[in-house]
């Protein structure tokens, strides 16, 4: 398990030099060049000189990527463009709220997928199952700002039931809480979709099993061979797709919080793309990408441990 | 009988024969399911709304009037309302449908040509699969909406801008669809067999392979169809995408949000036209699956 857990670090590496490299070359591919965008519009050609040699422009390109990749060791993502301020130092606050609101939408969608896939499975059929699967394809279909928008009408304007805005960064607080509660269900909605079908097909298969018909034979409650029995083995399937849609919930965060207004990475991101502020569009983008990378390195870790089935090798 | 006769005697004329058939027997596996006809139903309404825009339209979805502000739901003239500069709600609907449509057809063609040209060379070269398959999962790196951001920052925000990053955000993807077939499909006898007689790497990709990886190819696009057109108007919901006064429904949303106490309806009849359209892409790719080869049901 150590070594596995080893080749995958080093497999690690690559793609993460690669996401720094994709990230850097970003202010290569604008149109025009970084220092003109500082320098402003009405810029003198001197100033914007100035501005090339100050930034390290003007050095070849391996050269300022090296530079920019010993920042981000040492925690330094460079200055912004439009308030001079630390590029890390703006991230590292919203981080924890885009990390925060991630979680908690996790914790919602695996609670409300699994809870009504088991029901649809156990109740094949019914008027449950139908609603259920009708639900969920609504929820992969809907964007995720529709959904903050009518929860928003809903519980917000019409029945005044939850604020609408105004996170203050502290989940573990009630006001926290509160605040976070209808962005978290936009944001695990769809997810929540996909869990409870893979749910429910994944323990229908299980069920026709024959040691499933051998519990039951017993004289096994219905409850507990479901609980108990399928449900251990249908497990693996879940946790993938929870393990892929943890990571998709971060890029989701981008929408959501732009709909909430709640001072995330993806707000900052959207912020930032609109004013051209290269240096925080790169530090946001990185910052995600890892995590996003970092996630699905536990998550394949997790299946290793879970599931015996799967080689290390 | 005497028909079918001469023309079995004919290579090429065989050839289309059992093309005509196979194309009849996924029509009839596509009808027998229900999800699938619901969706395909769903897209032509769509597709005909979007083609007969400037007939149907009952108003000029520009056109201001600023007596007739924010209209609910049935008020006289206006069946859907109006918005916020008092242009009719329906009309900007129907003209909606157009760009939803082409956005998502553009971006989905963009992302095809070279993720099924990256996945044919990544699956049939060896020497070419390691350097493609990496520079594809650094794409992969980038979670959910990110990349497509990310291109969107660096060419600029605007509709043209978000068909090509919503349509490079698809190459990871489709390569990667496309270099799963062509794996399985380059170990086949009638691949061996075109090797055999020397033909070109040209030839083998382009006549023996590709026409093969069809069929995943349409599925997945369909499918694809959906992601794009959702994620193009989120972009634009973000005000990255298209602009105002653009009717597009993503965009449309976005406005409307600003009149949400007054008049809901603004920003959510835009989402719902959005859920119908990627539901009816997302059922007719689940049922083309279906039909045109039941051992795709996990791609």
């Amino acid at each position: 398990m150590v070594k596995y857990i080893f080749k995958r670090l080093i497999q690690l590496i690559p793609v993460l030099i690669g996401v720094s490299i994709a990230v850097f070359l970003m202010i290569y591919l604008i149109p025009g060049n970084a220092a003109e965008i500082i320098a402003g519009p009405t810029a003198t050609k001197e100033e914007i000189q100035n501005i090339t040699v100050k930034l390290g422009l003007d050095k070849p390109a391996y050269i300022q990527y090296l530079k920019y990749m010993s920042g981000v060791l040492k925690g330094d993502l460079g200055y912004s463009f439009q308030t001079g301020q630390a590029v890390s130092k703006a991230i590292a606050v919203r981080y924890v709220n885009t990390l925060s609101l991630a979680i908690f939408s996790a914790l919602i969608s695996i609670i409300l997928g699994v809870t009504t896939g088991i029901i649809a499975a156990a109740k094949r059929n019914s008027w449950f199952d139908r609603l259920c699967m009708g639900i969920s394809t609504f929820g992969i279909s809907a964007p995720s700002f529709w959904i903050g928008l009518l929860l928003i009408v809903v519980f917000g304007v019409k029945l005044k039931l939850l604020p609408i805005s105004g996170f203050n960064g502290k989940i573990w607080t009630a006001d926290g809480f509160i605040h976070l509660l209808m962005p978290a269900i936009t944001l695990g909605f769809g997810s929540s979709a996909m869990i409870s079908r893979m749910t429910r097909s994944s323990l229908l298969e299980i069920i026709h099993q024959d040691y499933i018909q051998t519990a039951r034979a017993k004289g096994v409650k219905e409850k507990i061979v479901i609980l108990k029995h399928a449900l251990k083995n249908a497990l693996i399937p879940i946790i993938t797709i929870v393990g892929i849609n943890f990571g998709g919930l971060l890029g989701g965060a981008v929408v959501v919080e732009s709909v909430f207004a709640i001072n995330g990475i993806g707000r900052l991101m959207v912020q930032a793309i609109s004013a051209r502020d290269f240096p925080m569009i790169q530090g946001s983008v990185l910052m995600v990408a890892f995590t996003f990378v970092i996630i699905n390195l536990i998550v394949d870790i997790l299946y290793a441990a879970i599931d015996p089935r799967i080689q290390y090798n | 009988m005497a028909e079918s006769i001469s023309a079995l005697k004919n290579g090429e004329v065989e050839i289309e024969y059992k093309k005509s058939s196979q194309i009849k027997e996924i029509w009839r596996r596509l009808k027998r399911n229900r999800t699938a006809v619901v969706g395909l139903f769903i897209i032509s309404f769509i597709a005909i709304i979007a083609l007969l825009a400037p007939v149907i339209s009952p108003y000029n979805p520009y056109e201001q009037n600023l007596n007739q502000r924010l209209l609910g739901i049935g008020a006289r003239g206006h069946i859907l309302g109006t918005d916020e500069y008092g242009r009719d709600l329906l009309s900007r609907l129907i003209y909606g449908a157009r760009l939803s449509l082409i956005v998502g057809f553009c971006s989905v063609a963009f992302g095809l040509v070279f993720g099924v040209l990256l996945g044919l060379l990544s699956g049939y070269y060896k020497r070419l699969d390691g350097i493609i398959m990496r520079i594809i999962d650094i794409l992969l790196a980038f979670p959910g909406v990110l990349l497509a951001l990310a291109i969107v920052s660096i060419l600029g925000t605007g509709i043209v801008n978000v068909i090509i990053a919503v349509g490079i955000w698809s190459i990871p993807t489709i390569a990667r669809v496309v270099r799963g077939t062509v794996l399985y499909i380059k170990e086949m006898d009638y691949v061996t067999a075109a090797k055999a007689l020397g033909e070109s790497d040209f030839m083998i990709l382009f006549r023996e392979i590709l026409p093969n990886c069809i069929s995943s190819i349409v599925v997945y696009s369909t499918m694809r169809l959906a992601t794009a057109i959702l994620s193009a108007a989120t972009l634009s919901f973000l005000g990255l995408g298209a602009q105002p006064p653009v009717a597009e429904w993503g965009a449309m949303a976005s406005t409307g949000r600003n009149f949400i106490f007054q008049a809901p309806h603004l920003t959510l009849l835009p989402g719902f036209a959005i859920i119908l359209i990627v539901y009816g892409f997302n059922s007719l790719g689940d049922g083309l699956r279906d039909a045109l080869d039941p051992n795709l049901k996990n791609v």
